[in-house]
């Protein structure tokens, strides 16, 4: 299979996806649109937005941190999505799927765009991997009936597609640091 | 001034630093950033976002991804207050679980 994600010479990242591809990007970034402007109370909105105090006697802080940083949080990972959604052409999912192996969408991101993308299939991988109940020992691999197979099968797919990104991003990387170390 | 007399003013130091004086080597490092195991976040995701947001190598970033992994957390930076916050904040957007907290 023709790989999704490509580092050219110039930085950027060219991104090619099947029509089915970009019909499941589409539904799942628009759900995950949805949770983000109103995360629910629970697991998922906890993995979204965790503590940053664990210490109780810091609850001043933590909730500072909150005010602080949660609104800003939103309009970023908001800002990720619908940059994401922006790049993928409108589909007709019952189409593209019939259509399944032809080209559906073929542009390129520069490298800060690159970065969005990375996050918002990340965030998309913790809210469904959360709702799902993914742990250590049960990564998503669900028999065909279960009734989380669907689900488990795209969270597969998100993970399999943002390993490829984060490779590609590894490369431009390098393996030196920056720090004093 | 209002009401002033002859008596010296006492001066405040405003910083750290004025009233140590600059020689004072003790490091302003009191807080620390602990990463927490998760199963959904990869390892060479977690690896990327320790280079991204700290500058560090690729051995070290991996080195302490899998101190998160296998020990179920890892420090993976100190500083004061206000720059562990700031990071803490940077890694909640890369989804990775992150506090801080007063190294003791």
């Amino acid at each position: 299979m023709a790989r999704t994600f490509r580092r050219r010479r110039d930085g950027r990242i060219t991104v090619r996806l099947r029509a089915d591809e970009v019909a499941l990007l589409r539904i799942v970034a628009r759900d995950v649109l949805l949770i983000i402007a109103a995360p629910p109370e629970g697991d998922v909105g906890a993995r979204l937005y965790p503590r940053a105090y664990l210490d109780p006697t810091e609850e001043d802080a933590e909730n500072e941190f909150r005010a602080l940083v949660h609104h800003d949080l939103a309009e970023q990972r908001h800002a990720a999505l619908a940059m994401l959604l922006d790049k993928l052409p409108a589909v007709d999912p019952d189409a593209a799927i019939q259509a399944g192996d032809e080209a559906g969408a073929d542009f390129d991101l520069t490298a800060d765009e690159a970065l969005q993308w990375l996050t918002a299939v990340n965030d998309a991988r913790l809210v469904l991997g959360t709702a799902l109940g993914i742990t250590e020992d049960d990564d998503g691999d669900f028999a065909p009936d279960d009734p989380r197979y669907d689900l488990g099968t795209c969270y597969h797919w998100l993970t399999f597609r943002q390993t490829e990104l984060v490779e590609v991003l590894l490369d431009g990387i390098g393996e030196a640091g920056t720090d004093d170390d | 001034m209002p009401g002033g007399t002859d008596t010296e003013e006492i001066v405040v130091p405003d910083t750290v630093e004025e009233l140590l004086g600059e020689d004072d080597v003790r490091p302003d490092v009191p807080w620390i950033i602990i990463v927490w195991n998760d199963p959904i976040n990869t390892w060479d995701y977690v690896t990327f976002v320790f280079q991204k947001v700290f500058g560090y190598a690729r051995a070290k970033a991996r080195r302490l991804m899998l101190e998160v992994h296998y020990q179920g957390k890892s420090v993976v930076a100190s500083g004061t207050r206000e720059k562990c916050e700031a990071d803490v904040a940077r890694l909640h957007g890369y989804g990775l679980w992150a506090t801080l907290q007063k190294d003791r």
